[in-house]
């Protein structure tokens, strides 16, 4: 369904590359960094009302059962136990596509049965173990592999695989046949958890009939939404809030049922209700990156690629999506023949979220380790071939040009800086004996060119202050400085004197911090707003000044005319508590035009084959993702979009007991997110040319693009230095050693 | 938590005297009684707090023998001038357990009666798991990339201490105070195996507790290390680690190799043991030690890399020796 | 639970009283309402007195001191320290992200030294002097080391930042002038999955007059 997004008023001028910016683009601490070193900025787990219950989630054991019959009465004869819902006594609450929280077949280990609110978290927990429940247990499957297998209990009636999305352009068969060198591996990645360090979790309180829900979230008005559907309240009854919030990384794309839960118990006893999920929970039922088999074939002929087939097969669980692994190898080279299948494969685990660059992360890895064993193949060094497929300034796939594409750039700054000319076949010499040393690289390809609708007002305070507002939030990566660098630039105040409203449905709509769309949605919106406050100071400072408009503009804090600076504050002495409003809307994008951000990382790691311990001692990543906003915090998100994606090659791995369906690494001791001491050196570079094309502020979206290609760099890499090629993702010491013993 | 009992005595007489009650359990730094406690995995009533008994967190030279007392932090240990100089293959395996905040709590004597690691058993609702009075090992046809290689029976739980690792290549013996009294025990005959008894891991009763670890002056000062492998550099449990010691100058006498995280106990690979006594530590012997380290390993489903990764920490740790 | 039994043989006035009159050191089991920490110099000031959280059970009433400041605080006995902390004395500043030991973000200092707050018992506080990020600032200013992560960018999602102050504390109270490498044994019990580390490292560095390493 196509869909609509209405704009007004005209958008203003993009900021040139050669404008000169004193706020935009110089590195800016938080402006909520002092709150969050003092430990005053509060996150949903603190929420404390008076008066408040807990609320705790009776979970399946069973990996696949039917619910036959739920007896609370244990229970809610406990002292302190205040409620119980079940599949049995609560009111049909639409979510996600299914009519109520607790399903008649419970479909993973994990999946909601009951919840119990209860004056403490200890009752609540207690009372959970004295509900029964009748279950009829029903055959399961947890494996991906063993999903596909036609063997396996349907857990579907059109069966466990279902197509995703098939594409195709040229004449893959023809090349095929054609081709000088032909390459084909089966490459899995495995399941990812996000693990934010603030679980899930929602506090909702009623008075009368307006709802207010503080919630751990990346979009507070996809939770407005979500219980709109639930309990069918008109959107003004509804407020969300999320003032900070400790990581989403895509789990927290919208409503949870412990949302539901907690607002359904809190409208039926008449209090405030928290249901926060524990790690384990977190880790069974709260999302996670889907774990992948993929086939790539490759061919090449006279020194080029020319033609892929990647089909792949994904771990969804039960989600009704799937996060296309193949989206890279569609758009990433212009190759002129490719085949890409994607499946769906239900399974009984817990679902899918969107994971920071959803099937990209996994698609990437498998493409750019097809086109090294390709190169290697052709006897060509893979980023010299890479380059022969990446300077076309048209997306192969929409034929459309890109409004800007610096990806050449990128393999030319991360060749220089890792020292690409000493990578040779077969690896280098480690650092002791016995050691090998590997270079490897990988390419990026992801949106974020943002979107609208988005909304902000800024109101100029009569001492010449500004408060910003507008309905997005900040998930970690420094929203809320952008907005006030963005607003200060154009308003021509301090950034200090910015304070920025956000986290709240009461503002005015942005969209879900999700999918690199941040900053290229929002900025250029309260851009807007804030040069309407602008031009509105301006007439009024053109009245009250007596000097004509066109003379006037706004500079550090005071309107200035030829000689003459008065501060604003001085503008607005005799106008009492005269606000300006400034308004500003997001405007289209550009048509016929594909906006995308490209990058490159390149990595240098040493093996130890005695072990089977991976080392990464530098990755180098290069982002072509237009102007820089805040140079610090764009390195965060690369360190940590780095990061991440080390933990996805070397380390982090949900492990799940097949016979019982159970999840074994739901803790952060068997689940292994990446410790300090796991980190390389990492050096960040940006292409920095402001996109004019794309949106006003010319900056693009870089969530994504950082996770992305480190982990093929780091499987080409490894597949370097040792002679062998792992095509299992993480690269733990157990694949290697596998690996290896296999290999000799 | 569920409810229980907290008593801090300030003798080991009143401590034995309070764990010999039904469910008691004895609390040093907390870090894995805590979890047990809070995911329910073993009944506790009581908890006897030893915290509160002086004198029992020396580190000290008593007369040639190093003695440590089981309220001896970790992380006290890890940076003990004394330790690194005389026994330095315990300071090393103290230093690698967990996390410094966990270093900072964790005690000796806790470290070497903690319970195992095992995912299953870990798992709050395996209630049917063997080490929780149950009669099934999910391990055997499950995810057995954790379990061990040596000596399983009914249940491949592993020992997960790094400092049990490191003191039985250093021959220690563990001090035990009981209701009859003390008694000293020594390393190599503290952990049992589940075909003693698949309900502990070590020789401890109930209401028995480590009072004291002694490393006898025969290995101590002679060089010895130890080595962790696992998948980050910190937080992790060990997925093998080698304590090794070796007494003798030029020519070998005594080698101890102690492999961790293989097997139920601390297991000695006595064949390669055997091997290096009387010969020097040159290249070809150390890899045809780090061979027979191996000898008699049999792999589950998923742990088979765990033979390369005791070939290959072995040939690590006597070529650290050799470097002495 | 609560314990009828004891619930019945002590009133709240019953358990007033015998705070402060018993002293650490008996032998016997410590139930329910008994002081277990060390009677307080008579100089000590005042305490700030803490009633028990709503919904408490078995509560023991105890003094400890956070932040300076001394509290006589009546501790549900299955509560952890972070418990204690968060929902009793309000400081929510110390976050819980495992609950099992495993992430860092509930660090405090216990006499000085990093402690998991969720892996320890509230009433094994008793007389302890316990520091969380809340006591960092001194009338509203930033530290050298609030003020270096604040400016190097050290806290993105923030909810491991108040364990990574702590754990750095402890380390520059010990050693003036850590190393690089120093600075990340230091900090590799706590996680960030932002993941900031690299920003964090350099603050700690910056924090103790040192430049960080490009």
């Amino acid at each position: 369904m196509e869909q609509l997004a209405l704009v007004q008023g005209d958008d203003a001028e993009a900021w040139a590359a050669d404008a000169v910016l004193t706020i935009v683009g110089r590195p800016q601490r938080r402006v909520e960094g002092a709150a969050k070193v003092t430990g005053r900025a509060r996150y949903t787990h603190d929420i404390r009302l008076p008066g408040t219950l807990h609320a705790r989630i009776l979970r399946s054991p069973h990996p696949r059962a039917r619910v036959r019959h739920v007896d609370a009465s244990r229970a809610l004869a406990l002292a302190g136990v205040r409620g119980v819902l079940h599949r049995f006594n609560t009111p049909k609450t639409a979510f996600r596509g299914e009519e109520t929280i607790f399903r008649e077949e419970v479909r993973f280990v994990g999946d909601e049965v009951a919840a119990v609110a209860a004056d403490t978290e200890a009752i609540a927990e207690a009372a959970l173990s004295l509900i029964v429940v009748d279950y009829e247990v029903l055959p399961h499957v947890v494996d991906l592999e063993e999903a596909i297998d036609a063997a396996s209990p349907r857990i579907d009636e059109k069966g466990n695989v279902l197509d995703a999305d098939r594409y195709e352009r040229g004449d893959v068969r023809k090349e095929f046949a054609a081709a000088d060198v032909v390459v084909e591996g089966t490459y899995r990645t495995s399941t990812q958890l996000h693990n934010s360090l603030e679980t899930h979790g929602a506090v909702a309180v009623w008075d009368g009939d307006q709802l207010t829900v503080y919630e751990s979230t990346q979009h507070v008005f996809g939770v407005r939404e979500g219980l709109r559907n639930a309990l069918h309240l008109p959107l003004a009854n509804i407020r969300v809030l999320c003032d900070h919030m400790g990581g989403g990384f895509g789990s927290k794309g919208g409503i949870g049922k412990y949302t539901i839960v907690a607002a359904l118990f809190a409208r039926e006893i008449g209090a405030p209700v928290r249901c926060v999920l524990d790690r384990h929970e977190e880790n069974v039922a709260a999302g996670n990156r889907s774990a992948t088999l993929q086939r790539v074939r490759a061919a090449g002929k006279d020194g080029r690629i020319t033609a892929i087939a990647h089909e792949s097969w994904s771990n969804v669980g039960q989600a009704r999506w799937v996060a296309d692994p193949t989206g890279p190898t569609k758009g990433l080279y212009d190759v002129p023949n490719v085949l890409a299948h994607a499946h769906r494969v239900l399974t009984n685990t817990g679902s899918l979220a969107a994971f920071r660059a959803p099937g990209y992360v996994e698609g990437t890895f498998a493409l750019e380790s097809a086109i090294d064993e390709l190169a290697d193949g052709m006897g060509v060094d893979p980023l010299a071939l890479r380059r022969r497929h990446a300077g076309s300034q048209v997306d192969p796939v929409s034929k459309m040009r890109y409004s800007l594409k610096r990806l050449v750039d990128c393999y030319d700054i991360g060749a220089e800086e890792i020292g690409w000319s000493r990578r040779a076949r077969g690896g280098l010499r480690g650092s002791a004996p016995g050691l090998r040393r590997g270079l490897g690289m990988a390419s990026q390809l992801w949106s974020g060119g943002g979107t609208p609708p988005a909304y902000a007002t800024v109101h100029l305070n009569p001492d010449g202050t500004a408060v910003v507002r507008i309905g997005t939030q900040d998930i970690g990566t420094g929203t809320r400085t952008v907005i006030a660098q963005v607003c200060a630039e154009e308003l021509g105040i301090d950034v200090r004197g910015v304070r920025v409203e956000i986290g709240d449905t009461d503002a005015p709509y942005a969209p879900i911090s999700a999918g690199s769309l941040t900053v290229a949605s929002i900025t250029p919106a309260v851009r807007l707003a804030a040069k309407d406050a602008r031009e509105q100071l301006l007439d009024v400072a053109s009245g009250v000044l007596e000097v004509g408009r066109a003379e006037l503009r706004v500079e550090g804090g005071a309107v200035v005319s030829r000689g003459a600076r008065t501060p604003i504050a001085k503008v607005f002495e005799d106008l009492e508590n005269y606000t300006v409003i400034g308004k500003g809307s997001r405007m289209p994008n550009p048509d016929d035009i594909v906006l995308k951000t490209f990058g490159a990382h390149f990595a240098e790691v040493e093996v130890d084959p005695a072990t089977g311990m991976v080392v990464v001692e530098r990755v180098v990543a290069v982002h072509d993702v237009g102007r820089i906003v805040d140079p610090l915090t764009a390195r965060s998100q690369v360190e940590g979009g780095v990061i991440q994606a080390l933990g996805f090659a070397l380390s982090e791995e949900r492990v799940v007991d097949k016979p019982t369906g159970r999840v074994l690494t739901s803790g952060l001791e068997t689940y292994k997110v990446p410790t300090v001491r796991d980190v390389p050196r990492i050096v960040v570079r940006f292409v920095d040319v402001p996109d004019t094309v794309a949106n006003n502020v010319g900056a693009k979206g870089l969530g994504e693009p950082p996770i992305i290609p480190a982990a093929a760099a780091v499987a080409n890499a490894v597949a370097n230095g040792l002679g062998v090629r792992i095509r299992h993702l993480p690269l733990t010491p157990r694949r290697v050693l596998d690996a290896l013993a296999a290999a000799s | 938590m569920k409810s229980f009992e907290y008593t801090r005595p300030t003798s080991v007489q009143e401590a034995v005297q309070l764990l010999s009650a039904q469910n008691a359990r004895a609390l040093g730094g907390g870090t894995d009684l805590l979890g047990i406690m809070k995911d329910a995995l073993l009944p506790t009533d009581r908890v006897v707090d030893l915290k509160g008994i002086q004198g029992l967190d020396h580190i000290k030279d008593d007369a040639g023998t190093l003695a440590i007392g089981a309220l001896a932090r970790l992380g006290d240990i890890a940076s003990s001038s004394l330790v690194s100089q005389k026994a330095p293959a315990l300071a090393q395996a103290a230093g690698l357990v967990a996390s410094p905040q966990i270093r900072n709590m964790g005690t000796l004597g806790g470290n070497l009666a903690q319970k195992v690691r095992c995912w299953y058993f870990r798992d709050a609702d395996r209630t049917d798991c063997y080490k929780r009075n149950g009669s099934y090992c999910y391990a055997v046809l499950g995810a057995s990339d954790l379990h061990a290689v040596f000596g399983g029976a009914a249940c491949f739980a592993v020992h997960p201490s790094d400092t049990a690792t490191a003191l039985s290549a250093l021959d220690a013996s563990v001090v035990v105070a009981g209701p009859k009294g003390q008694r000293t025990v020594p390393i190599a005959s503290f952990f049992v195996g589940p075909d003693t008894d698949y309900l502990r891991e070590t020789v401890l009763a109930p209401d028995e507790i480590i009072t004291e670890v002694r490393v006898p002056p025969g290995a101590l000062g002679a060089p010895s290390v130890f080595l962790k492998a696992a998948p980050r550099r910190s937080i992790d449990f060990a997925r093998t680690s080698v304590g090794a010691q070796v007494v003798g100058t030029n020519v070998i006498q005594t080698a101890r190799i102690a492999l961790g995280a293989v097997a139920p106990t601390p297991h000695r690979a006595t064949k390669a043991e055997a091997f290096l006594e009387g010969k020097s530590l040159a290249a070809d012997t150390i890899a045809q030690a780090a061979e027979l380290a191996a000898d008699g390993a049999k792999p589950l489903a998923s742990n088979a890399y765990k033979v390369p990764l005791i070939k290959g920490l072995v040939r690590q740790a006597l070529t650290a020796l050799a470097a002495r | 639970m609560s314990d009828p039994q004891s619930t019945k043989r002590f009133s709240r006035r019953a358990f007033l009283k015998v705070a402060g009159v018993t002293s650490a050191g008996t032998a016997a089991a410590v139930s329910c309402t008994t002081a277990v920490g060390p009677t307080p110099p008579p100089a000590t000031p005042k305490a700030v007195r803490v009633g028990p959280p709503a919904g408490a059970g078995k509560t023991v009433l105890m003094q400890l001191t956070v932040n300076g400041t001394l509290f006589e605080a009546a501790v549900d006995t299955r509560w952890t320290l972070a418990e204690m902390l968060r929902d009793q004395l309000r400081l929510t500043g110390t976050k819980v992200g495992c609950d099992r030991g495993e992430c860092g973000s509930c660090t405090v200092l216990v006499d000085g030294k990093p402690t998991l707050s969720c892996m320890t018992l509230a009433q094994e506080m008793a007389g302890r002097k316990i520091a969380t990020v809340e006591g960092l600032a001194t009338h509203g200013r930033l530290n050298d080391l609030q003020q270096a992560f604040w400016d190097r960018g050290a806290a993105q999602c923030g909810f491991c930042t108040s364990g990574m102050l702590m754990s750095a504390t402890a380390l520059l109270t010990a050693n003036a002038k850590p190393t690089e490498d120093d600075v990340r044994h230091a900090l590799s019990g706590n996680l960030c999955r932002c993941t900031g580390y690299k920003k964090i490292v350099e603050a700690v560095l910056v924090a103790s007059g040192q430049t960080p390493a490009a």
